[in-house]
């Protein structure tokens, strides 16, 4: 795979690809968060998170990284222990699990997909398709002689 | 100079610029997020949850236990939100009153600020032949049981459910505006009046200077300073709360600061049955409970879905078993509890400027949660589910506190004028301000008491309709 982002390593993309793939292992229909390709959009899920957010995950995919596949699938188990555990571990555990599987899951359902991939989204595999209907409003904003209205008005002259 | 400065552009900044610049005064908005309009708006639950959102979508509290989320754009989390409007009912003011001793916390004197959004708010109920397959089995379920139900209001205007419009698209922001956000009511009018807008621009500190207020932050990566005769918070609980703890000469007079803090703690339970729901079509919410008893317990229940990836992060599990709960999506329902949870939490800041909230639950919280966690289950299995499925992931959407109302300065922030004690030039009256959580929706009364607050600011008396520019003004 072409390495594409900008904010992250090539290890620390190894190290993401191996939590995505221990959450979205695929089940035959819903491919594998390898496969659908939608970690070369990773940057898109990261580039917004606090710099002291960024800097830890980018340590933690670092390290896994370099561990073997089944460490990370490891960790994954644990982490999803985090929400019933009580004292500082428990808590350990749901900033892990929060981290982690925040970032494989935006990246795994968010529709988007690697170019190389042909098959069905998992989004589409769901059949998650939801519209809203614009032609009366856009038709009503392009007519108007008094100038936009509503959200469009408020942003006007903004840069 | 303006006559006031307003940091934050949501439910309570945004409806004060209207406000304030109906009656005359020169204001200017500072928003730290960034401005869209429904043509512009993230085309997806991915983009949207990391572009309009704190935190880059989601915020977490000191012991992880829950996700905070709050909107970080133009109009605030009034664009993000589900635009339920509901008002504080007897219960709620009345918990107020006591607690505060502020004696217009009371159904009959705040009626008149209710009234007057009323008439302005585009808003009512889903009509029932729009009611969703998810909708139809949580009313089912609760005549089943015996609890009592009632339809929500929404303030939202010709969605166009005949065409196919799904609300859930709107959580990201309403590509029609028919979602009355801030961005969509308010604002616009305040810019016809001449209100200056300045959008990324983040308040660091903000400083009281007896005839003026200095506010400090950084616009796109540069330092900036805007001086006003008066300033209004209305950053939200977070928000103006790490606002004044950074602002360190009103800081110290300021006790209560960062106390108070509640969140509606909040669990999502679904039901999975065999023919598909489609929970995600359609109007996203159109019922919630109206239960005298569930009320009383302190828990509130809602009908609502969420997108898939939240959907994903709220399902427990990993691997080929959540595959298998995620592939029922379609045949999903969904039912949220909240509680109305014991004001124990605190927000604090690091030196660096990082927000820390921590959110205890008493004894009592988690026998609420307990309650609705056996409420919700019940109602599932008797709509018919067959399979019910918990989720361990708490989150908080109300958030409340850190600057709370009250008439003691040791135990408050603001006084009943809306002004932060020992800083009258300083106004605030958005969800910071909650001595308490309501356990109701608490977007239409943070609007209530933001116009009841405007006057205050523009030295009317509450009841006053009039309202007037400042004088000298300019
Ligand atoms: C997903 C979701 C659904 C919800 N649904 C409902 C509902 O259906 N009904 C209901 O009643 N409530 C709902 N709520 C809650 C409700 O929207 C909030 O309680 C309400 O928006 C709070 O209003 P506010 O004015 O205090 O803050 P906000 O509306 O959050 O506005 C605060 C604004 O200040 C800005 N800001 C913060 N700090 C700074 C700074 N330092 N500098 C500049 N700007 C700053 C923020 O970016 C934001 O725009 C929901 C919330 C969420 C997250």
């Amino acid at each position: 795979m072409k390495h594409t982002s900008k904010l992250l390593s090539s290890t620390q993309i190894r190290g993401l690809t191996k939590v995505g793939d221990a959450y979205f292992p695929g089940d035959g229909e819903l491919p594998s968060f390898s496969r659908c390709g939608c970690v070369e959009h990773a940057d898109a899920a990261i580039e917004l998170l606090p710099a002291d957010d960024l800097a830890s995950l980018k340590t933690l995919l670092g390290a896994i990284g370099i561990m073997p596949g089944f460490v990370a699938t490891s960790l994954v188990r644990l982490a999803e222990h985090g929400p019933r555990m009580n004292g500082p571990l428990g808590v350990g555990l749901r900033f892990l699990r929060l981290g982690l599987k925040g970032v494989v899951t935006s990246l795994y359902y968010s529709g988007e997909v690697g170019h190389n991939y042909k098959g069905p989204t998992p989004l589409e595999v769901l059949g998650y398709h939801v519209k809203v209907y614009t032609a009366d409003v856009d038709e009503r904003d392009a007519k108007s002689t008094q100038g936009p209205s509503g959200s469009i008005a408020a942003c006007r002259g903004l840069k | 100079m303006h006559d006031f400065v307003i940091i934050g552009s949501g439910v309570s900044g945004g409806r004060i610029a209207d406000e304030l610049t109906a009656g005359g005064a020169t204001c200017i908005l500072l928003e730290a997020g960034q401005a869209y309009d429904r043509r512009s708006f993230p085309p997806n639950e991915f983009r949207g949850s990391t572009a309009l959102f704190w935190g880059g979508g989601i915020e977490v509290s000191k012991d992880a236990r829950f996700g905070f989320i709050r909107g970080k754009c133009l109009g605030g989390t009034s664009v993000v939100n589900q635009a339920d409007v509901d008002r504080f009912d007897d219960f709620a003011w009345d918990t107020w009153r006591d607690h505060t001793g502020i004696d217009f916390f009371n159904s009959g004197q705040m009626a008149e600020h209710y009234d007057l959004l009323d008439r302005n708010t585009a808003k009512g109920p889903i009509p029932l032949e729009h009611y969703n397959r998810n909708a139809k089995l949580f009313v089912e379920s609760f005549n089943k049981c015996g609890y009592h139900w009632q339809p929500i209001i929404r303030a939202q205007d010709d969605c166009r459910h005949d065409q196919g419009s799904d609300c859930i698209v709107c959580l990201g922001g309403c590509p029609r505006d028919a979602k009355q956000s801030t961005l969509v009511q308010c604002i616009p009018k305040a810019r016809e009046r001449g209100m200056e807008l300045e959008v990324e621009f983040e308040v660091d500190f903000v400083e009281d200077h007896q005839d003026h207020v200095r506010v400090m932050g950084r616009q796109r990566g540069m330092e900036r300073s805007i001086v006003a005769r008066k300033g209004v918070l209305a950053g939200g609980a977070f928000g103006n709360t790490r606002i004044l703890k950074r602002s360190t000469s009103m800081a110290k007079d300021l006790p209560a600061l960062g106390t108070a803090f509640c969140c509606h703690p909040q669990f999502m339970t679904f039901g999975a049955y065999d023919e598909p729901v489609d929970a995600h079509k359609g109007p996203l919410q159109s019922v919630q409970a109206h239960d005298d008893s569930l009320r009383r317990q302190g828990v509130k229940l809602e009908n609502v879905f969420a997108g898939p990836i939240a959907t994903a992060m709220l399902l427990p599990g990993f691997g080929r078993e959540h595959h298998r709960l995620m592939r029922k999506f379609r045949y999903l329902t969904s039912i949220e509890y909240a509680t109305m949870d014991e004001p124990l939490g605190k927000i604090e800041v690091t030196k660096s400027g990082k927000i820390i909230a921590d959110k205890p639950l008493s004894a009592s919280d988690k026998a609420k949660l307990k309650r609705g966690l056996e409420v919700t289950t019940e109602l599932h299995h008797a709509a018919g589910a067959k399979e019910v499925i918990h989720c361990d992931q708490g989150f908080g959407l109300h958030l409340m506190g850190g600057c709370p109302i009250g008439l003691d300065a040791k135990t408050s922030v603001v006084n009943s004028d809306f002004q932060v004690h020992g800083h009258p030039n300083f106004f605030i009256a958005d969800s910071s301000i909650f001595p308490r959580a309501p356990g109701l929706n608490p977007s239409f009364s943070i609007m209530a008491l933001s116009v009841r607050a405007s006057r205050h600011m523009l030295g009317k008396r509450p009841s006053e309709r009039s309202i007037v520019a400042m004088g000298g003004a300019r």
